[in-house]
């Protein structure tokens, strides 16, 4: 029969090691997903990655922004003001990682601001499916 | 006898007439109402979709935890140590990582592997479970571009897992604007579904039935969709389901 000190001593070790646990959980994935050219949806875009960042904290979440198609022209300064273009190279310094295929990416290099390279992956919808797969949450406006 | 316009028409007697809880007199004279009130058909859409949403939410609600309630003993606190045990243990292995596969571990490896301070990609898309993988392609934009772009998008996915020998399951779910993209008038896209479904056999378009009664109230004509389309009862359901199966959703 186990007596009340080795039972209380189970439970302090529970407890501490709950707490070490917990930070790791609370850190969150999201993949952000973007298909079309539409300015005010890219204006939603951003104003919901500033919030993701700020309301989890920097260190808190890790965001992969997927540019699809004519997504890409978030990444165009025709489509976007300078002020969004700015926004989104600050949130760039703050650990969102900007993705788009590479067929895409070659069809529109001539146009894109060379502020925010994007990282190139074959294909978008396997990247997204991968994501997720890995414990992204899937979000699009 | 039922005079009414929509404007009139209570939301008791169209739930009624949505649970089928009313004769068939008074429901003949509700559906030719409907056949010429655009916005009365539209309630009863909207009424039919959250009987269905409902009906779904609560499928799978799990029988009462509370039927088989114990009063404490004195055996109480050993057992109570007991599952802390097992769960400090849990925390203990699942947190050092003793019982990673191989895979698993390379996954995490990619995933906090920094370069230049910043969250660097995943490299690839190696190193996956051999599990069937099941995409929902959700359209609702009548977009031909975008729309356009979607099927490049899975026939690379197709052709991908094809060449990795990988399954893989699609089904693109259209309703709202999307349906209008499955019509036989959108050629480009009409051929391309075409030779997509007969190249890739887990891969299957369907349509949603609810948008589509809705567009032919409002259109007063019978809507076209291509041959290889099926139609579904309700967009909105299939797409709660499927993920609730487990499959991935991606806005196409």
């Amino acid at each position: 029969m186990a007596g009340p000190t080795f039972v209380a001593r189970i439970i302090l070790l529970t407890i501490l090691l709950s707490l070490s646990v917990s930070s790791h959980a609370s850190s969150e994935k999201i993949v952000y997903h973007l298909h079309t050219n539409n300015p005010s949806l890219f204006v939603i875009s951003i104003n919901n990655l500033e919030n993701l960042i700020q309301n989890m904290g920097n260190d808190q979440i890790e965001i992969r922004l997927l540019l699809q198609g004519e997504g890409i022209h978030l990444l165009n300064p025709a489509s976007v003001s300078e002020t969004l273009a700015l926004r989104l190279e600050n949130l760039l310094t703050k650990g969102v990682t900007v993705e788009t295929s590479r067929s895409n990416y070659q069809q529109n290099e001539f146009f894109l601001d060379n502020r925010a390279t994007p990282y190139l992956v074959d294909n978008i919808f396997s990247r997204a499916i991968e994501l997720q797969r890995l414990g992204y949450r899937y979000i699009t406006p | 006898m039922i005079n009414q316009t929509h404007e009139t028409l209570s939301d008791e007697l169209l739930n009624s007439y949505v649970d089928k809880q009313i004769t068939g007199e008074e429901r003949q004279e509700i559906l030719q109402q409907i056949n010429q009130d655009k916005v009365l058909a539209k309630r009863v859409c909207e009424l039919q979709q959250l009987k269905q949403m409902t009906q779904l939410a609560f499928d799978d609600i799990p029988s009462s935890r509370y039927e088989d309630k114990q009063t404490p003993t004195e055996t109480y606190w050993p057992r109570v140590a007991a599952a802390v045990a097992i769960f400090a243990l849990g925390v203990v292995i699942g947190d050092s990582g003793l019982l990673q596969t191989p895979e698993n571990a390379a996954q995490q490896i990619n995933l906090s592997k920094t370069e230049n301070s910043a969250k660097q990609p995943l490299k690839t898309v190696k190193n996956m479970d051999n599990a069937v993988t099941k995409v929902l392609v959700h359209l609702t934009s009548s977009d031909v571009e975008s729309g356009l772009n979607t099927l490049n998008n899975l026939e690379q996915l197709l052709l991908e897992y094809e060449r990795n020998k990988k399954e893989v399951r699609v089904e693109v779910v259209a309703n709202g604007q999307g349906i209008k993209l499955l019509r036989p008038a959108m050629h480009s896209i009409a051929a391309r579904i075409t030779s997509l479904t007969e190249q890739y056999d887990n891969l299957s378009f369907a349509a949603c039935k609810n948008t589509i009664d809705e567009i032919q109230l409002s259109e007063g004509r019978l809507v076209d969709l291509i041959p290889e389309v099926k139609l579904i009862e309700s967009g909105v359901v299939e797409v709660i389901r499927r993920q609730q199966d487990g499959w991935t959703y991606i806005r196409g």
